[in-house]
C-alpha cells in the first residue's frame, strides 16, 4: 500500500506470483528426481530456455495489444537461416550478418503490422499467411539445404558465462525483459500501448493513435523473435529448416502461463520469463521421464487450456 | 384516443411473490411481489438498472430466479428456457436490438416456429405468406423479405412486437416497445395493446413515457435498485408518485438550480455540418450554456456525438469555437481544441475495464507532464488521489480495476479524466445511462459547476427528466436534422416529444446563430 | 425455394463461382490434358479432402467461431486408418470419424464451459491432437487396405465416386444450413450472439454442433487422404488448416459469422484445387507454391474481408 509511486508500476501481479510459485515447485520436483541441487544446472537450463524467453516476450507484446502472432516461429527460423548464410562461418562478417538478420526480422514485423492495420486482416490470419510465405521463401532460397554456419567466436553469447556464474544469454534475456518492462510501464508511449491494448476503441477516442501502436508492437515482436532466432543459431551453430516452428505455440503457452490475457492490456515480463522456464523445465522433465518427444505437444496444448481456464475462472468470481 | 377500461375484477393470471435474483455479490432483484389478472395491462417502471430487464428475463425464461415463487394459472412457473416459457403462454418482445441481422423480417418473426414439411425443412413460401397475413392483421407496414440489418430502429421494434404476438400468448411482455417509435407509431402500439387486451391477453410493458403509462396501464409496478417501491392500480397513483417511487426523492433535490444565461456570447457553432449519417445540422451553444438535444432512438444522436468528438468527422460545413474556425478531423484534434466528450457506451468507448482506476483516469494529466517520454508517477498518484476524493469515487484504492466499480463510479472516472485541463466544450452523450441516483445527482452538479465557469455543454440524451432538469435550451433531433427549439420557459415532455417526432417546429436555432455570426 | 435471407446468402458465392469458372477455362486452354479422364479424376480426388475440411471450417465460421485444429484432426484420422484398417477393416472408418467428433467436442467444451477464445482453444486442441497422433504414428507409415482405394478412386471417369461424394456432402450441408431450424439458428448465432440468446438459442448446442461437425468432416477428409496415399502421415494435415480457412473466405463466408454459403465454399475449394493443378501444369516448384499460396490467402483476405468488415 505505502509503496513509493515509482515502484507501483513494477509490482508483480498475482499472475506473476502464481507463475513464479509454479516454477519453484517444478524446480523442487526436478531436484528430487535428479537427486542433486545445483545452481549451475538451473542456469544451464535457463541458458537454453533464453531463445524461447525472448520469443515469448515478443508474443507477450502482441498479446498486450489483444492480438496473436502466429509467425514468431517462422521469423526466428528465418533469422537462423539468414544469420548462418550471411555469417558463413567467418567472424569478420559479424556486423553485416547481424544487420541483415535484424533487417529481415523488422521487415516481417512491418509486413504483419501493415496487413493487420492497413488492410484490416485479423492478426492471427495475417501472421499465419506471412509464416507460410516465410517458410516458402526459406525453401526457395536454400533449395531445402541451408548453408553457412555460425563462427565459434560468436557462439560465446550462448556458450560463455559471465564471471562463470551467469550465462551471457541469460544476461541478454534479463536485459531485454527489463528494458521492455521499463518501456511499457514507465514511458508515456508504453502507457498508450497499455491503454490501447486493453481497449482500442476507447484509446482512439482519447486521441491515442492505437493503430500505430499495433504496427509498432508487431515490429517489436518480430525483433524479439529475430533475437531469439539469433540465440538459437548460436546454440546450434548451424542453419536448419523449421528449427523454430514449435516456438510459435510454445511462446503463446509461455506468455499465457505468465499471466497474459487474450483480451489484451496485460504485460508481465517476469511472468513471461517464469512461463518460458516452466515450459522448458517441463520438457526436460518429459525427457528425464523418458517419455516420447510427441508428449511435448500434448503438454503444450494442455498447458494453454489449463492456464486460460484458470484465469477465466478467477475473473468470474 | 379512448382510454382503456380498467379491469380490476379479472381473475389473477400470474402472481409473483418474493422474487429475488443476484449475480455474484450484486443483488439485482430483491423480494419483488405483484400480480396480474387476465386481460390486464401492467406497466413496469423504473430507471435503467433498476432490475426491470432482469425481471423480464426471468418471466420469459432467459434467466432463472434464486428465490421466490411465480404462480401462473395456479401452477408453479419456473421456465427453463424461452421455448419453455412460450409453451406456457408467455412471450416477450425484446428491445429492437434482439432482431437477428442476417435473417429476414419474416424469419425473425417466426423464429423457432417456422412451418416445416415432413422432412423437417422450413417451408419458405408458407413462412412468407404467414408473415404477410400477420403483418396485415396487425397493421404493420413491413417487408418480410428485408434483412434485419437493413431495418430502421422503429422497424426492428415492430418486428420484435410482431414476433411475440404471433405466438398468441396469454401473457405478452413488451420491453420498451415505444422507445424508438414516433408518437404516431407509439399510439398505434398502444391501440394494439388495447385490442389484445380485449381478446383476453394480459400485457406487461416497460416504459419511460409517463403519458402512455397513465393512459394504458391498469396497474403499475415501480422498481428501484432491484426492490419494489410502488405497486398500485389505476386511479391510485399520479405521475409524481411514479417519479418519486422511481428516483426515491424529489426531483428538485437531484438537479441543481440553474440561473438563466441568455445573453452570453456564442462559444461553439456548427453550420451546414454533414456526413454520411447527418444530412445537415446547424446549431450554436453559448458560453456556459447547457444545450439539450432530444430525440427518439436512432435519429442521429450517435453520428452527431461522433462528429463532435472527431471519431466520425463532418465532411463539410463550418465549425467555430470561440470565433476560430476549426476542423475536427480526429479525436486528437478535438481534444487539442478543448472539446471533451463523454461517450454513451462507457464500457466500450470510454474505459479500459481491466485496467486500474489510476491508468484510466490519468491519461491527459500525465501527457502534459511527461519528462523525456517518462511518466510522472508521483504526480499521477497525487492527481488520481485528488480526483478520487473530489468525485467521491467509491473504490478500495486507485489500483482497483475500473470494471469492478458500479456504473456511477465508472462514469465519474470518465469525467475525472477530463479535469486535467478544463475543456471549452463538453459533449455529453447519455451521461447517466446505468448510473445510480446519487451519482447522477453528483454528475448533474458537476456539469452545472463547469458551466458556471463558462464551459459550454451539449447534452444529448433520451432521458426527458434529465433534459428538462439540466438544459437551458433544448433542440429536437429528427432524422439527423434539428427540427425544433424549445426555450427553458416552455419545457414540457409533450412538447419535446412532438418536435422529436419530426413535426414542424420553429427553427430558432439557426436564427440565433445568424444573429451572432 | 430461394426466398428470404437465402437469396442474399447465395450472392456471396458468386465471386468463387466466377473464379473457378475462369480457372477452368484458363487451364483447359493452357493444357490439352486438362479434360482427360485421368486429370479430371485426379482433380476430383484432390477436391474431396479439401472440400470436406473446408465445409467443416465453414460451418464453424457460420457460427462466428473458428477452428484451427482441422489439419491436426486430418493427420490423426490418417494415423488411425493406417494403424487399424488392417485389423478392423471397415470399422476403422467410424473409429476415425468418432475420434474427429471427440476432438470437436473437446474444443466446443473449452470454448463454452471454460470460455476460452475459440481461436486459442482450437490451437490448443491442435497441439494435443498432434501429440497424440505422433504418439500413435511417429513417422509416416502403416498401411491402408488397397480395397478402399479401389472403391474410392478406382474408376477414371468424370462422375467419379469422389466427385459424387463431394457434391452430396455440400448439398446436404447447404440444405441443413438453409432449410432447417438448426441451420438458421447457427446463422443467427453467428450474426449476433446476443440477439440469438434473447431468442432462446443455446450457445452450447451451437458450439457442439459446429465443432463436432468440423471435427468429423476433418476426420472424413483425413480418411480420404489416407486412402489416397494408402498409409498414414502424422503431419500431412498441417497445411490443410490454412487451405480450409482460405476456401471458406474465398467462398464468401464472413469471419464475423452469420454470412456465407456452402455452395460458395464448394467453388472456392474447387478453385484452390485448380490453382494447385495449374501450378503443377506450369511446372512451378513446390516451394514457390507455398509462397504463392500465402500470397493468394492474403489477397483473398484483402478482397473478401475488407468489404464485409466495413459493411458491418
Amino acid at each position: 500500500m505505502a509503496l513509493p509511486a515509482i515502484l507501483t508500476n513494477a509490482k508483480p501481479a498475482a499472475a506473476t506470483w502464481r507463475a513464479l510459485g509454479l516454477l519453484a515447485i517444478l524446480l523442487i520436483v526436478l531436484f528430487v528426481f535428479s537427486g542433486r541441487v545445483s545452481m549451475v544446472q538451473v542456469m544451464d537450463n535457463a541458458r537454453q530456455a533464453a531463445p524461447l524467453g525472448l520469443i515469448a516476450l515478443g508474443q507477450a507484446l502482441i498479446l498486450l495489444m489483444g492480438r496473436l502472432d502466429l509467425s514468431v516461429g517462422a521469423t526466428a527460423g528465418l533469422a537462423n537461416v539468414v544469420l548462418a548464410a550471411s555469417f558463413a562461418g567467418n567472424m569478420d562478417n559479424m556486423a553485416t550478418a547481424l544487420a541483415i538478420t535484424v533487417f529481415f526480422g523488422l521487415l516481417v514485423g512491418l509486413a504483419n503490422g501493415i496487413l493487420v492495420v492497413v488492410l484490416r486482416i485479423p492478426a492471427f490470419l495475417a501472421t499465419l499467411a506471412t509464416s507460410l510465405v516465410i517458410a516458402g521463401a526459406i525453401l526457395v532460397y536454400t533449395g531445402g539445404s541451408p548453408g553457412g554456419s555460425i563462427p565459434a567466436g560468436f557462439r560465446v553469447i550462448t556458450e560463455g558465462w559471465l564471471f562463470g556464474i551467469l550465462p551471457w544469454s541469460v544476461v541478454i534475456w534479463t536485459a531485454c525483459s527489463l528494458i521492455l518492462l521499463v518501456f511499457v510501464h514507465y514511458s508515456l508511449k508504453g502507457r498508450k500501448m497499455l491503454l490501447s491494448g486493453a481497449n482500442a476503441r476507447a484509446a482512439q477516442r482519447n486521441g491515442i493513435a492505437a493503430d500505430r501502436m499495433v504496427i509498432f508492437s508487431f515490429v517489436l515482436a518480430s525483433f524479439m523473435a529475430t533475437l531469439g532466432g539469433i540465440l538459437l543459431s548460436s546454440i546450434t551453430g548451424m542453419a536448419s529448416i523449421g528449427i523454430a516452428d514449435t516456438y510459435t505455440v510454445d511462446s503463446i503457452a509461455a506468455a499465457v502461463i505468465g499471466g497474459a490475457l487474450f483480451s489484451g492490456g496485460v504485460f508481465l515480463p517476469a511472468g513471461v520469463a517464469a512461463g518460458s522456464l516452466i515450459l522448458f523445465f517441463l520438457q526436460s522433465l518429459l525427457y528425464v521421464l523418458s517419455l516420447p518427444p510427441a508428449a511435448r505437444f500434448v503438454l503444450q496444448g494442455s498447458i494453454i487450456v489449463i492456464a486460460l481456464a484458470l484465469s477465466n475462472f478467477k475473473k468470474d468470481r | 384516443m379512448a382510454s382503456l377500461k380498467p379491469a380490476n375484477h379479472s381473475p389473477t393470471l400470474i402472481a409473483v411473490s418474493g422474487l429475488s435474483k443476484s449475480f455474484g455479490r450484486n443483488i439485482v432483484l430483491q423480494d419483488v411481489s405483484f400480480s396480474l389478472g387476465r386481460g390486464e395491462v401492467l406497466a413496469l417502471v423504473g430507471e435503467n438498472g433498476a432490475g426491470k430487464s432482469t425481471l423480464m428475463n426471468i418471466l420469459s425464461g432467459n434467466l432463472s430466479h434464486d428465490a421466490g415463487d411465480i404462480r401462473l394459472k395456479d401452477a408453479t412457473y419456473k421456465p427453463s428456457s424461452p421455448a419453455d416459457a412460450a409453451r406456457n403462454g408467455v412471450a416477450i418482445a425484446h428491445q429492437e436490438t434482439a432482431v437477428m441481422p442476417d435473417l429476414t423480417v419474416a424469419e425473425n418473426v417466426f423464429f423457432g416456429r417456422e412451418p416445416r414439411n415432413a422432412l423437417g425443412m422450413i417451408r419458405q413460401r408458407q413462412l412468407h405468406s404467414d408473415f404477410t397475413q400477420l403483418a396485415a392483421s396487425l397493421g404493420f407496414d413491413l417487408d418480410g423479405r428485408k434483412l434485419g440489418r437493413h431495418l430502421s430502429a422503429a422497424e426492428r421494434q415492430l418486428v420484435e412486437i410482431a414476433g411475440a404476438i404471433s405466438a398468441k400468448p396469454d401473457i405478452l411482455i413488451l420491453d420498451e416497445p415505444t422507445a424508438s417509435l414516433s408518437s404516431e407509431a407509439a399510439h398505434s402500439v398502444i391501440r394494439l395493446m388495447e385490442q389484445l387486451k380485449a381478446q383476453g391477453t394480459s400485457i406487461i410493458f416497460i416504459s419511460h413515457r409517463m403519458g402512455e403509462i397513465m393512459e394504458a396501464a391498469d396497474r403499475v409496478v415501480v422498481l428501484k435498485d432491484g426492490a419494489l417501491t410502488l405497486a398500485a392500480a389505476r386511479g391510485e397513483f399520479s405521475e409524481d408518485d411514479l417519479i418519486h417511487a422511481m428516483v426515491g426523492r424529489k426531483l428538485e433535490n437531484i438537479f441543481p438550480a440553474r440561473p438563466a444565461r441568455e445573453n452570453a456570447p456564442v462559444r461553439f457553432s456548427v453550420r451546414g455540418g454533414t456526413n454520411e449519417n447527418l444530412p445537415e445540422i446547424g446549431f450554436a451553444v453559448r458560453r456556459g450554456e447547457v444545450l439539450g438535444i432530444a430525440g427518439l432512438e436512432g435519429q442521429g444522436q450517435k453520428p452527431l456525438a461522433d462528429a463532435l468528438c472527431g471519431m466520425a468527422p463532418f465532411r463539410s460545413g463550418t465549425i467555430e469555437l470561440d470565433g476560430e474556425a476549426l476542423k475536427l478531423k480526429s479525436p486528437a484534434a478535438a481534444i487539442a481544441a478543448g472539446i471533451a466528450s463523454i461517450p454513451d457506451d462507457r464500457k466500450h468507448d470510454g474505459l479500459a475495464l481491466s485496467l486500474p482506476i489510476r491508468l484510466n483516469m490519468s491519461l491527459f494529466a500525465i501527457t502534459e507532464r511527461a519528462k523525456g517520454g517518462f511518466l510522472p508517477l508521483a504526480y499521477e498518484r497525487d492527481f488520481v488521489e485528488g480526483a478520487r476524493e473530489r468525485f467521491s469515487i467509491r473504490s478500495t484504492d486507485m489500483e482497483q480495476p475500473v470494471g469492478e466499480l458500479s456504473g456511477g463510479n465508472q462514469q465519474k472516472v470518465v469525467f475525472a479524466r477530463w479535469l486535467a485541463h478544463e475543456p471549452k466544450l463538453l459533449v455529453l452523450y447519455e451521461p447517466t445511462k446505468g448510473v445510480d441516483v446519487q451519482s447522477k445527482s453528483e454528475i448533474y452538479h458537476l456539469v452545472d459547476e463547469l458551466s458556471q465557469k463558462g464551459v459550454s455543454v451539449i447534452l444529448i440524451s433520451s432521458d426527458l427528466m434529465e433534459l428538462i432538469g439540466l438544459s437551458d435550451r433544448i433542440l429536437a433531433l429528427y432524422e439527423g436534422r434539428i427540427t425544433g427549439e424549445i426555450a427553458r420557459s416552455e419545457f414540457s415532455e409533450e412538447k419535446i416529444m412532438r418536435y422529436a417526432a419530426g413535426l414542424p417546429g420553429k427553427r430558432q436555432a439557426e436564427g440565433m446563430e445568424a444573429a451572432h455570426v | 425455394m430461394f426466398e428470404g435471407s437465402l437469396r442474399s446468402n447465395l450472392l456471396t458465392s458468386l465471386p468463387a463461382l466466377a473464379l473457378s469458372a475462369l480457372l477452368i477455362i484458363l487451364t483447359a486452354y493452357m493444357s490439352p490434358n486438362f479434360l482427360s479422364d485421368s486429370n479430371l479424376t485426379n482433380l476430383s480426388s484432390r477436391l474431396l479432402p479439401i472440400g470436406l475440411v473446408a465445409l467443416g471450417e465453414a460451418m464453424v465460421l457460420f457460427a462466428g467461431r473458428i477452428d484451427l485444429s482441422v489439419g491436426a484432426i486430418m493427420s490423426l484420422a490418417t494415423a488411425i486408418m493406417a494403424l487399424t484398417s488392417a485389423s478392423l477393416g471397415w470399422l476403422a472408418i467410424p473409429l476415425a470419424l468418432g475420434a474427429g467428433l471427440v476432438c470437436g467436442v473437446v474444443t466446443a467444451c473449452g470454448v463454452n464451459f471454460l470460455r476460452i477464445n475459440p481461436l486459442v482453444m482450437s490451437l490448443a486442441t491442435a497441439a494435443i491432437v498432434k501429440g497424440v497422433t505422433m504418439l500413435l504414428l511417429p513417422s509416416p507409415g502403416g498401411e491402408v487396405d488397397y480395397a478402399f482405394y479401389d472403391m474410392l478412386f478406382g474408376a477414371e471417369r468424370l462422375l467419379s465416386a469422389p466427385l459424387i461424394m463431394s457434391l452430396i456432402a455440400f448439398i446436404v450441408i447447404a440444405v441443413v444450413m438453409n432449410w432447417t431450424r438448426l441451420g438458421r439458428s447457427i446463422y443467427a448465432f453467428g450474426s449476433d450472439p446476443r440477439a440469438a440468446f434473447a431468442n432462446g438459442i443455446s450457445s452450447l448446442k451451437i458450439d457442439l454442433v459446429v465443432f463436432g461437425m468440423s471435427g468429423m468432416l476433418a476426420a472424413a477428409a483425413g480418411i480420404v487422404l489416407s486412402i489416397r496415399i494408402l498409409s498414414g502421415d502424422p503431419l500431412i494435415g498441417e497445411s490443410y488448416t490454412l487451405d480450409a480457412v482460405s476456401a471458406a473466405i474465398l467462398g464468401g463466408v464472413a469471419l464475423q459469422g452469420g454470412r456465407g454459403n456452402a455452395i460458395g465454399v464448394f467453388f472456392a475449394a474447387l478453385a484452390l484445387v485448380l490453382i494447385n493443378n495449374t501450378f503443377n501444369l506450369l511446372d512451378i516448384d513446390t516451394s514457390f507454391q507455398n509462397i504463392a499460396k500465402g500470397l493468394i490467402f492474403i489477397l483473398a483476405l484483402v478482397l473478401f474481408m475488407r468489404g464485409k468488415a466495413e459493411e458491418h
